[in-house]
């Protein structure tokens, strides 16, 4: 398998989370950016230049599910990862539905982090 | 005609006393010499010719001279009797038998006197005891019979005549035993069989509970006296008295319920009760008063009042002596420490007494312990404390699900961090810039999730309530951490007020400022979150004026109903299907325990707005508060 390198953009409204992701993704040599919103990163069209997207579902204004909907209808391959806080019954069935690649449930182990990002892009991480 | 004896003897001796009278004006003409052993006095007293009038009493004369008359004008044989004087003053009782009889060509009333006075006085005596018995009969107010020995009614007064329901005419020689109830008879015959004439004449029954039957089948329970008394004529029969106990038996019950009442009332609110003199001495006291004091009651009484209770107390009350002895009555609360060390809720009133010239003559205290009442209060007061912190729990359960995402996010960071930083140790060479950022980015995450633990430990604390300085805006932002992603999942808009020139500064418990938020902007958020599309907003203004903190949690939801809107404030009102209804109930109680206010409102551009006021913390002027 290819090892995979990013760029990935981690789009969160809370600025901890954003930071320790990006630098999680550092320190195994995953180029990372970051957003503070959906409608950020729609208007920043990073979308182009991104191999993977992980999403966090609860945010104010546009919410992950909503994003995720934008971003298929420009790109039906993009691999999207989803992050919840929450364990909510049919939210796997719903996210599956709506286009995720794969899914995370906060808090999650690095090693959890790891296997979603190389099941949705396919490629190994690190 | 020759007598068997010397006529002459009966005329000068003996008991009989004749004596010779001008039938006309009665003056007497002769006595026989013995008169002097009857009355004391010599002949020339009798002959004079007002004598009678001298010595015959007063009360008699009219009869005597009455009677005499008759005789001589009758021609017949006449007796009276009347009382005279005699010469040592001594008041006799004489007899006298007279006869008219001509004596040549006059005529001569000529009698004989007797000195009757012993058989008189036994008559006397035995007809004014009869007159007692007779007195003591009618006036009594016990119903009373009298029977001979055999039980037959030969008299009765009239109590007994209203308690038989028969005429003394209609009972009199028929026996007594058919009225008394059935079931006493036996027990009644028996009794009187019992007596006779031998028997001692002390009373035999005294306060035998009977019944007896009136004239109308009513059953009456009375109490059976039985003594013996003497006839007129020696006969001895028995005075039986019966004494109604109907109005007894009601006067008992009221006492022994009224009694009841008084040990209810003893026992569960007792009062010290004191009557103090003029001179401050008790007058009376209660039991439970002396009790109070550790004194016996007869002790008590008599003693000055400063004799009895300590110098501290007897200045607490002094003024109100000194009032109720000018006349003023006075009631206040008072706690005291009782002589056993315990402290007291006291109700205390003083209540002048007068006198019939309108003179104070004392006064009565009455102390009433209501420590029940108050530890009433005080255990309703816990109540509502305990009440307001489970809602406070109600609420975190409903925020759980919120509250865990919200410690999520930072321990996820913390989790990232902290794996990033092993990586970047490992490296070759180690990243230390990165390791040393991602450090410190640990420490605040884990700083944040110990503030999320520490707001909801408020809310969950028991305990004193106090109130401590502290600056709203702080409470706010750790209500709107609380709330941030229930509002995100919602899709409702959450904003706080920026921070401003001046704090919000108020005494406050930060758990149940905290609450308050909580429930408002969660209120807010159910119900702007309703509206089909967005913007749904809640926010949050604050600003400062005149010493108040007013905070304004508005959404632009539905909006409060149009008719009373204090009416969201009583309890068990919820908009919400599965909340308490207590939230607003308990937030406006505690908005005035903070000595602020709750009020909700309908702006004009639709929506709801709930303003909490609170008075603002001044600093004091040395910039300590």
């Amino acid at each position: 398998m290819r090892r995979f390198s990013g760029p990935v953009a981690v789009v969160d409204d809370d600025p901890s989370v954003r930071r320790a992701l990006t630098r999680l993704l550092r320190s195994v040599g995953v180029l990372a950016s970051s957003h503070a919103s959906g409608l950020d990163f729609l208007e920043s069209r990073a979308i182009h230049d991104v191999d993977c997207l992980v999403l966090d579902v609860h945010m104010p204004g546009l919410s992950g599910l909503e994003v995720l909907d934008a971003v298929r209808v420009a790109s039906s391959k993009l691999p999207v990862v989803l992050m919840t806080g929450r364990s909510e019954a049919d939210f796997e069935v719903r996210a599956l539905e709506a286009g995720a690649s794969a899914l995370l449930t906060k808090p999650f182990s690095d090693a959890n982090f790891f296997e979603a990002l190389s099941e949705a892009t396919g490629q190994s991480v690190p | 005609m020759s007598y068997p004896f010397d006529p002459a003897l009966f005329l000068v001796s003996g008991p009989l006393v004749p004596l010779v009278m001008d039938p006309a004006t009665e003056r007497v003409l002769w006595v026989g010499p013995q008169s002097s052993d009857l009355l004391g006095y010599e002949l020339a007293d009798w002959t004079r010719e007002t004598f009678w009038d001298e010595v015959v009493l007063e009360e008699d004369r009219t009869e005597v001279r009455g009677i005499r008359a008759r005789g001589v004008v009758e021609g017949a044989d006449v007796t009276l009797e009347y009382r005279v004087r005699a010469a040592n003053g001594a008041v006799v009782w004489l007899t006298e038998v007279g006869r008219v009889a001509p004596f040549g060509d006059e005529t001569r009333l000529h009698a004989y006197l007797m000195d009757v006075s012993d058989r008189k006085m036994r008559e006397v005596a035995l007809w004014r005891r009869e007159e007692r018995s007779r007195s003591m009969l009618l006036n009594a107010p016990d119903a009373m019979v009298v029977t001979d020995l055999e039980g037959r009614i030969v008299d009765m007064n009239d109590q007994a005549v209203r308690l038989f329901q028969y005429d003394v005419s209609e009972v009199v020689g028929s026996s007594l035993t058919p009225m008394v109830s059935e079931r006493f008879r036996q027990q009644f015959t028996d009794i009187h069989e019992g007596f006779d004439d031998t028997t001692d004449r002390r009373s035999l029954v005294v306060g035998k509970a009977f019944s007896i039957e009136s004239r109308d089948g009513s059953e009456i329970p009375v109490e059976l006296g039985m003594s013996l008394v003497q006839a007129s004529d020696g006969s001895v029969q028995i005075l039986n008295t019966f004494r109604d106990l109907t109005a007894r038996r009601r006067v008992e019950a009221r006492v022994r319920s009224h009694e009841r009442s008084i040990r209810t009332v003893d026992h569960v609110l007792p009062a010290m009760v004191c009557l103090v003199d003029r001179n401050e001495r008790f007058r009376f006291v209660n039991e439970a008063y002396a009790m109070w004091n550790g004194w016996q009651r007869h002790q008590m009484e008599g003693r000055q009042v400063r004799e009895v209770v300590r110098e501290s107390v007897y200045e607490d009350l002094a003024p109100m002596i000194s009032a109720a002895l000018e006349g003023e009555a006075s009631h206040v609360r008072a706690d005291v420490v009782d002589p056993d060390g315990v402290l007291r809720f006291l109700d205390v009133s003083f209540v002048p007494q007068f006198d019939e010239g309108d003179a104070v003559d004392g006064f009565v205290a009455v102390f009433f312990d209501v420590g029940t009442e108050v530890e009433a209060e005080h255990a309703d007061r816990v109540h509502r404390e305990e009440l307001a912190r489970i809602a406070r729990v109600a609420t975190l359960g409903e925020l759980a699900a919120s509250i865990a995402h919200e410690l999520n996010q930072p321990l996820s960071a913390v989790v990232a961090n902290a794996n990033a930083a092993s990586r970047f140790l490992a490296a070759d060479p180690p990243d230390l810039r990165e390791v040393r950022d991602a450090l410190t980015d640990v420490a605040e995450d884990a700083a944040r999730a110990g503030d999320v633990i520490a707001s909801m430990r408020q809310l969950l604390e028991r305990g004193e309530v106090d109130h401590h300085p502290l600056d709203l805006r702080s409470v706010l932002v750790d209500v709107a951490e609380l709330l941030r992603s229930e509002a995100i999942m919602r899709g409702v808009s959450l904003e706080i007020p920026e921070a401003g020139p001046v704090d919000l500064r108020v005494a406050g418990h930060r758990g149940q400022l905290t609450q308050v938020f909580l429930n408002l902007v969660m209120n807010a958020i159910d119900s702007t979150c309703r509206l089909p599309a967005p913007p749904r907003t809640v926010s949050i203004l604050a600003h400062v004026q005149d010493g108040v903190v007013e905070v304004q949690v508005c959404d632009n939801g539905a909006g409060l109903p149009a008719d009373d809107v204090e009416k969201l404030f009583e309890p068990f009102v919820s908009g919400r299907p599965d909340g308490l209804g207590m939230g607003l109930t308990i937030s406006r109680s505690i908005a005035e325990t903070h000595g602020g206010q709750l009020t909700a409102e309908r702006p004009v551009e639709g929506g709801a707005r709930l303003c909490l006021r609170l008075p603002l913390l001044e600093d004091t002027p040395d910039g300590d508060s």
